[in-house]
């Protein structure tokens, strides 16, 4: 979903609140499949309802913001079949409804502050710009122009965004281990 | 009664799953019937704002949606085009273009005399824009401008 999508910052929110919506739906539909005790059909109708709700949202980007269901075309379809969304849709399966949502969409937050930091850095680094959705669509602030720093619109590209990804996931997993460095040592003290 | 018990219990599973399926897919062909006409005078909005800042002023006054017969419906839409010191008829084009930065929103003209040209892409300003310039270098527009004749071709007017 990353990589492919264009590394502008309206693009990631479109594609962050379709992950969400998409989190949210697929929590409460597999609820009600549990309910409905429909074990032979469930996965079926998951993921048939999964794609029709994908749909559902691009037919709602396509008439609100169309030059941008025209610019992400089939990159809509990349939440749906993530690993990230699809790992949740199939795992845990005793969980109660509560727990599901308060896991998943904690989690799903958490993945779409990282997006949307990732397609921040890529718009003002590589493309030296901010894109925002507004009622006009949407709106670009050109921050650098040609000849400043242009090195950097190496982060603009496919391969960039590869770099950037590699990157921030460094930084996390760095900042991960120093966190459990002083809680092992805050237990320790304990 | 446990075979008839275990076939009403499937009767109502396959019920309701078809149920759910035909509702969400009922309400999925609504939006598309009433989103169209939007879509359409959204996209000839941009496409005006895109001819009107990279021609200043726009050369081409835009028309009617035009429906491409083929299966990339969302990733195109054309409009017929008149130039506006000539009266000559033509298209314009929004077309979804793979580029090293992303896909993009492109807009390209067509007459027949002139072929295709890539005039701008929606919402792409600064350092990017002024790398790809006119697009005579970069193969993907160039790609592009030579499959637009037969993309016009499968128009119906």
């Amino acid at each position: 979903m990353l990589i492919p999508a264009p590394g502008r910052f309206a693009c990631g929110v479109i594609l962050v609140l379709e992950l969400n919506v998409l989190m949210l739906a697929g929590t409460l539909l597999k609820d009600l499949i549990k309910k409905l005790e429909l074990h032979q059909v469930g996965t079926v109708m998951l993921l048939s309802m999964l794609i029709a709700v994908t749909m559902l949202i691009r037919q709602i980007v396509a008439f609100s913001i169309p030059e941008m269901a025209i610019q992400l075309g089939f990159i809509m379809y990349l939440p749906t079949v993530s690993s990230f969304f699809i790992g949740y849709m199939f795992g845990d399966p005793y969980s109660s409804l509560r727990n599901s949502l308060a896991k998943n969409m904690k989690h799903s937050l958490l993945y779409s502050i990282f997006a949307l930091v990732f397609f921040l850095l890529r718009d003002i680094a590589g493309f030296g710009t901010i894109t925002l959705l507004t009622n006009h669509g949407v709106q670009e602030i050109v921050l650098f122009n040609s000849g400043k720093i242009d090195a950097l619109v190496f982060f603009a590209t496919i391969p960039g965004a590869l770099v950037c990804t590699a990157g921030i996931l460094i930084l996390y997993v760095y900042v991960i281990n120093k966190l459990e460095i002083v809680k092992n040592a805050e237990l320790i003290n304990d | 009664m446990a075979v008839e018990n275990s076939s009403k219990k499937l009767l109502k599973q396959y019920g309701i799953f078809t149920g759910i399926l035909l509702g969400m897919f009922a309400l999925l062909i609504l939006v598309i019937f009433f989103s169209e006409n939007k879509w359409r005078t959204g996209l000839k909005n941009k496409i005006e704002q895109v001819l009107e800042e990279e021609e200043k002023p726009a050369k081409w006054s835009v028309g009617d949606y035009v429906e491409i017969k083929a299966p990339m419906a969302l990733s195109a839409a054309c409009f017929q085009a008149r130039r506006k010191d000539t009266g000559a008829k033509g298209y314009v084009l929004m077309l979804r273009i793979e580029t090293l930065y992303g896909p993009f929103p492109a807009v390209f003209v067509y007459d027949e005399k002139k072929g295709a040209q890539f005039v701008g892409i929606y919402g792409l300003k600064g350092r990017v824009r002024d790398i790809i310039g006119n697009g005579k270098n970069d193969a993907r527009i160039n790609f592009w401008i030579t499959r637009i004749p037969e993309i016009v071709s499968k128009t119906v007017e």
